[in-house]
């Protein structure tokens, strides 16, 4: 056994070194040539990555669960005792090691995709930045550090949606990604105001052993996780929130895959992963996860169906697998939905990275429909995709499948109604996956412009180390049917306590995924057959539909409803407050206070003329005036 | 003691070496002598011992008081080197009458009786009228000159006036003797009493420029020689803080209601009236003299606090207020020269352009006067404001923040000029030694703001 203390002290690097990198490229931008701000940075996360890797077999040698790593008293007033403090155990472990790990990668592959860029020095100044805010996020042993980290990936990520901003359109996008997670953050903050209201802290350990003594159910604790759950849904894109992350594909590819794919997004799953013991004593606040989580698996799910933005297709399906993991969330199995965090971050990852590779090559192109035959033109890039596709449509015995399995059996053990919506949507994934898999690499090139090519190495190989991540990530948490141990479950449920659940008997479980399995291979048999045999390719945006089909492609008009409910409203209220308040009452009272103090300036100055006898006048005059105040007022 | 006697008979060695006919040994000799003095004065520290029948205390407030007006000094003749090199007479005066000023406020800080201040006073002020009209043949030196000897010698008449009286009511001069009478009245003083220690309070306020017995200081300060203006700011305000802070803070506080209103009310006026004409100033040493007016204000809340930190707060405020305000004398010097004599806030444009570090240490010096963190400025306001607040008087604090807020504008007023691109830019020249000591300054004004100190005094 490993002495624990004095070998947790390295975890302070983890973050120092992202943040170093960000110094030294955003300082020396106008100096770096060519790629060496790209290996720069790509270096910096790497260390990280093998700093975070030494932590892991620290902990796990040491016998002990957790470990806090306190830098220094950051607040200290009155009742408010806040050190800078971070807490290194088996939950923050497996964050940073996506963070790192797949940061790394995505990195790399950046120094290839934005190797012609003019900024690509601040690009990575950026990436650094937020990789150094997400590790804060993850590391930090209070709601304090936590919400520092929160807001700082909230900022780049604003940065680097605006990336181009010389395009009106990706600024409008980044603006609304910004709004959405303010909404959401108001209600973060106030969740945190509320507990250290409550508990008088915001540390994660005083917090959690108090909140252990109280009552399940307890209204201040519903409360306060409702109020957590504003914010996890505005971070993780969760109805009604969500509708910033498909904007969000606006900015640079490797910037969806790191930000908007495998970290920044899962960050609500984390905080509440994290918060598993207040969740757990708040079953309303559970079964609204379990609504928000389903609906937003399906909703997003069926508008998949109808897109043609290979990015958008991803950005929703990402929103799809969110809602999944909030589903686990609510069904109180935190484990399965970090476990589910982490296949997601691999193959979703390599899903955008592929498709940063398609674009790559296609020229910019971003429309499937204008794609067709780069099976034989990009090999790797296919080769990769195709073990992705399979992993986020839950074929075994790839990553996916192990995850989205434990979350539906969990589902099937809460209700048999549940499973079927969680399957329905399961399957309409593993329909749009393949719909978008088959338009882009068979069928002929329908962009005769184009000409597609593999991409350069330093792309294809974090491409293929994710697609080993991909097929085999899976194996991390084989369970007891198959008999494994379910380790990665275990490994975290010293961190995280999930609620317990009724066990399903082994034959039922096989049925159900036999019964799975058979539906997804016909579906993608009739993706097959639709986009491959009879060669269909989506109609044009303008041709005319059915009115369910309209309302798809609409989003649900989502966007509409909520330009009418909350943009509009504020809007006008901004522009009264702006017309009326502030510059018919407030700027002119400040006008008149500066132009009355200046008008007292120079009458003031007007007593000076340089006249002697006027100056003992004035003396004299006061003399006699305190003369007359001392003796007689 | 021995300092007291060595600055004495120092200054009028200084004054024969005018004889040798070299102006080069002058400086060097008046650094040292002063340098001396500092050692000798340092020896005392922590003994705390009276003389002539108990007429001087030299104690750990007078002589920590005395070296920081003695660092002051030293600053002022450092940078006078340059400024004396184009002076062909009476060079040797110039150094000799500011060493007799230093005596006379070596005086004011040391005294126990009220024989002493006023000749603590006197030997102060004289050698001030004579360097007021260093400049003979200019006419508004000589004028300013007059002026201040003329109203000089009104308020000296109040302030002997003010003593007779109290020696007829109690008849003593001893400070500590005089408390004890006052406090058998048990607030209701005589009339006699009261108005002679009204008369005495306005003597040494108008020797700290307290409005409304201000008028002299503008138009002093702007006629006078630069050099000797920023003498005036710095050393004599810092001496006439220690003799008001020994009459009061450690003489006659609690001063009967109605005479602790009136000093109130001149806190209020040196506050307001100080800013307010200071807002729609255009010469600089103008400006600086209201700003001086502003900051008396600032001290005089501290002093009225009555808390035994007091003295120390009034200590660091005036030694980081006199640190700022030297180098900005000196640069304006050297702005007055190549606008050829002008001096209007409009010499500095193009300083930015031209010199940018001068500029940036320009900023530097006036945050601190304005107030602003991370200066040592900053943290002289805090402390005063905090000691203020600490003693129940919320109201006049936030009166006096209000007034700090206001100060900023035309601190930065002088700054917008100096970043201002110029239409006919002069060639500007600052010497080695004048440039370095700038920066020296602006160095240390961040320091001492980063590291305050406290003095047990």
């Amino acid at each position: 056994m490993v002495a624990l203390i004095p070998y947790i002290t390295i975890a302070w690097l983890v973050p120092a070194f992202p943040l170093v990198g960000f110094l030294i490229t955003s300082l020396a931008k106008n100096k770096l040539k060519h790629n060496q701000a790209g290996i720069i940075a790509s270096t910096m996360v790497a260390l990280s990555f093998i700093t975070s890797v030494f932590l892991f077999f620290i902990l796990n040698s040491s016998g002990q669960d957790s470990a806090t790593l306190t830098l220094f008293n950051w607040v200290s007033a009155g009742d408010l005792k806040i050190p800078f403090a971070f807490l290194i155990d088996h939950l923050s472990l497996v964050m940073m090691l996506i963070i790192t790990g797949i940061g790394a990668l995505i990195h790399i592959y950046s120094i290839g995709y934005m190797h012609d860029d003019e900024r690509v020095n601040s690009f990575f100044a950026q990436m650094n930045l937020f990789t150094f805010s997400m590790l804060l996020l993850v590391m930090g042993a209070n709601y304090l550090i936590l919400f520092i980290g929160w807001e700082g990936v909230g900022f780049c990520s604003y940065l680097l949606i605006g990336f181009w901003f010389k395009n009106p359109a990706f600024n409008y996008a980044a603006r609304k990604a910004f709004v959405m997670n303010r909404i959401g953050d108001l209600g973060f903050i106030l969740g945190i105001i509320m507990l250290f209201f409550t508990f008088k802290s915001v540390s994660f350990n005083e917090v959690f052993t108090q909140a252990a003594t109280l009552q399940s159910g307890a209204p201040i604790l519903t409360l306060i996780t409702l109020l957590l759950l504003v914010g996890a849904v505005g971070k993780s894109a969760q109805i009604p929130l969500f509708t910033w992350l498909p904007d969000a594909m606006a900015g640079p590819t490797p910037v969806s895959a790191l930000i908007h794919a495998a970290t920044m997004v899962t960050a609500g799953i984390y905080m509440i992963a994290r918060s598993s013991i207040l969740y757990n004593l708040a079953p309303i606040t559970s079964n609204v996860m379990i609504v928000l989580g389903l609906t937003t698996a399906i909703i997003t799910a069926i508008v998949g169906l109808r897109q043609n933005d290979i990015k958008k297709v991803l950005a929703y399906s990402t929103v799809s697998q969110l809602g999944y993991m909030f589903l686990a969330l609510g069904l109180g199995a935190y484990s399965a939905a970090i476990f589910h965090v982490t296949t997601h971050a691999f193959f979703k990852a390599l899903l955008f990275l592929g498709a940063g590779s398609i674009i790559h090559a296609m020229g910019g192109e971003q429309d499937i429909r204008k794609m067709g035959g780069l099976r034989s033109k990009m090999p790797i890039t296919f080769l990769t995709f195709l073990i992705a596709t399979l992993a986020i449509s839950g074929i075994p015995p790839f990553s996916g499948f192990f995850s989205k399995d434990l979350i539906l059996t969990k589902a099937f053990e809460t209700s048999p109604w549940l499973y079927a919506f969680a399957l329905g949507g399961a399957l309409i994934t593993c329909f749009y996956m393949f719909r978008l898999f088959y338009l882009v690499f068979f069928g002929d090139q329908r962009l005769s412009s184009a000409h597609p090519h593999e991409s350069p190495r330093v792309m294809t190989v974090p491409l293929l180390v994710l697609s080993v991540l991909s097929l085999f990530g899976g194996f991390l948490n084989i369970p007891a049917l198959f008999g494994g141990n379910s380790g990665f479950e275990n490994f975290l449920h010293k961190a995280v306590t999930s609620k317990e659940s009724g066990e399903i008997h082994s034959a039922t479980e096989i049925g159900l995924i036999i019964v799975s399995l058979s539906l997804l291979g016909i579906i993608i048999l009739l993706a097959y057959r639709t986009y491959v045999k009879k060669s269909t390719v989506p109609a044009a945006d303008g041709a005319p539909s059915s009115l369910i089909a309209r309302i798809v492609a609409k989003k649900f008009y989502l966007d509409e409803i909520f330009a009418a409910l909350i943009e509009k409203p504020f809007g006008r209220l901004s522009d009264f407050l702006f017309k009326s308040v502030e510059v018919k009452v407030l700027d002119s009272a400040v006008d008149g206070v500066g132009t009355l103090t200046s008008r007292l300036g120079s009458l003031v100055r007007r007593l000076q003329q340089g006249n002697i006898s006027f100056y003992l006048f004035a003396m004299v005059a006061g003399i006699l005036l305190f003369i007359i105040f001392i003796l007689f007022v | 003691m021995s300092a007291l006697i060595f600055i004495a008979i120092f200054g009028i060695i200084v004054l024969y070496l005018g004889f040798a006919n070299n102006k080069a040994i002058l400086a060097p000799a008046a650094i040292g002598g002063l340098l001396i003095t500092m050692a000798l004065s340092i020896k005392d520290w922590g003994v705390g011992s009276k003389y002539f029948h108990d007429m001087i205390v030299v104690d750990n407030f007078s002589i920590a008081f005395n070296v920081s007006m003695l660092i002051i000094t030293i600053l002022i003749f450092l940078f006078g080197v340059n400024y004396y090199k184009r002076m062909e007479h009476h060079v040797a005066e110039q150094y000799a009458l500011m060493i007799f000023a230093l005596t006379g406020a070596f005086l004011m800080t040391s005294y126990s009786n009220l024989i002493m201040l006023f000749l603590g006073i006197e030997i102060l002020s004289i050698p001030l009228y004579i360097l007021a009209g260093g400049k003979k043949s200019s006419y508004r030196s000589n004028e300013a000159s007059f002026k201040y000897f003329l109203l000089g010698s009104f308020s000296t008449a109040f302030f002997l006036f003010g003593i007779a009286l109290v020696y007829g009511a109690s008849s003593t001069f001893y400070l500590p003797e005089i408390n004890t009478y006052i406090a058998q009245f048990n607030g209701h003083l005589p009339p006699m009493l009261m108005v002679g220690l009204l008369f005495i309070l306005i003597g040494v306020s108008f020797k700290v420029a307290v409005a409304p017995f201000h008028f002299w200081s503008p138009d002093v300060y702007e006629g006078a020689p630069t050099l000797v203006t920023a003498f005036m700011a710095t050393v004599v305000k810092t001496a006439g803080f220690a003799a008001f802070y020994r009459l009061l803070g450690m003489g006659l506080l609690p001063l009967p209601a109605a005479l602790e209103k009136t000093l109130w009310v001149m806190t209020g006026l040196s506050l307001l009236v100080g800013n307010l004409a200071a807002l729609k100033q255009s010469n600089f040493k103008r400006l600086l003299a209201y700003s001086a007016i502003v900051h008396t204000g600032f001290m005089l809340l501290a002093m009225l606090s009555q808390h035994d930190s007091a003295g120390s707060v009034l200590l660091y405020y005036t030694f980081v207020y006199s640190l700022a305000t030297i180098p900005l004398f000196i640069i304006f010097i050297h702005m007055k020269r190549s606008a050829k004599g002008l001096e209007d806030l409009v010499i500095f444009r193009g300083l930015y352009k031209q010199k940018p570090w001068v500029a940036v240490f320009m900023t530097i010096l006036l945050m601190s006067l304005a107030g602003l963190p991370p200066t040592s400025g900053f943290m002289a306001k805090y402390q005063v404001f905090t000691l203020a607040i600490s003693q129940g008087y919320i109201a006049i604090t936030i009166f006096a923040i209000v007034m700090a807020i206001i100060g900023v504008y035309y601190y930065f007023y002088v700054l917008r000029e100096a970043f201002t691109d110029s239409d006919e830019p002069n060639p500007i020249l600052i010497p080695f030694l004048n440039a370095a000591l700038i920066v020296v300054c602006g160095i240390a004004v961040v320091l001492l703001g980063l590291f305050t100190f406290t003095i047990p005094i």
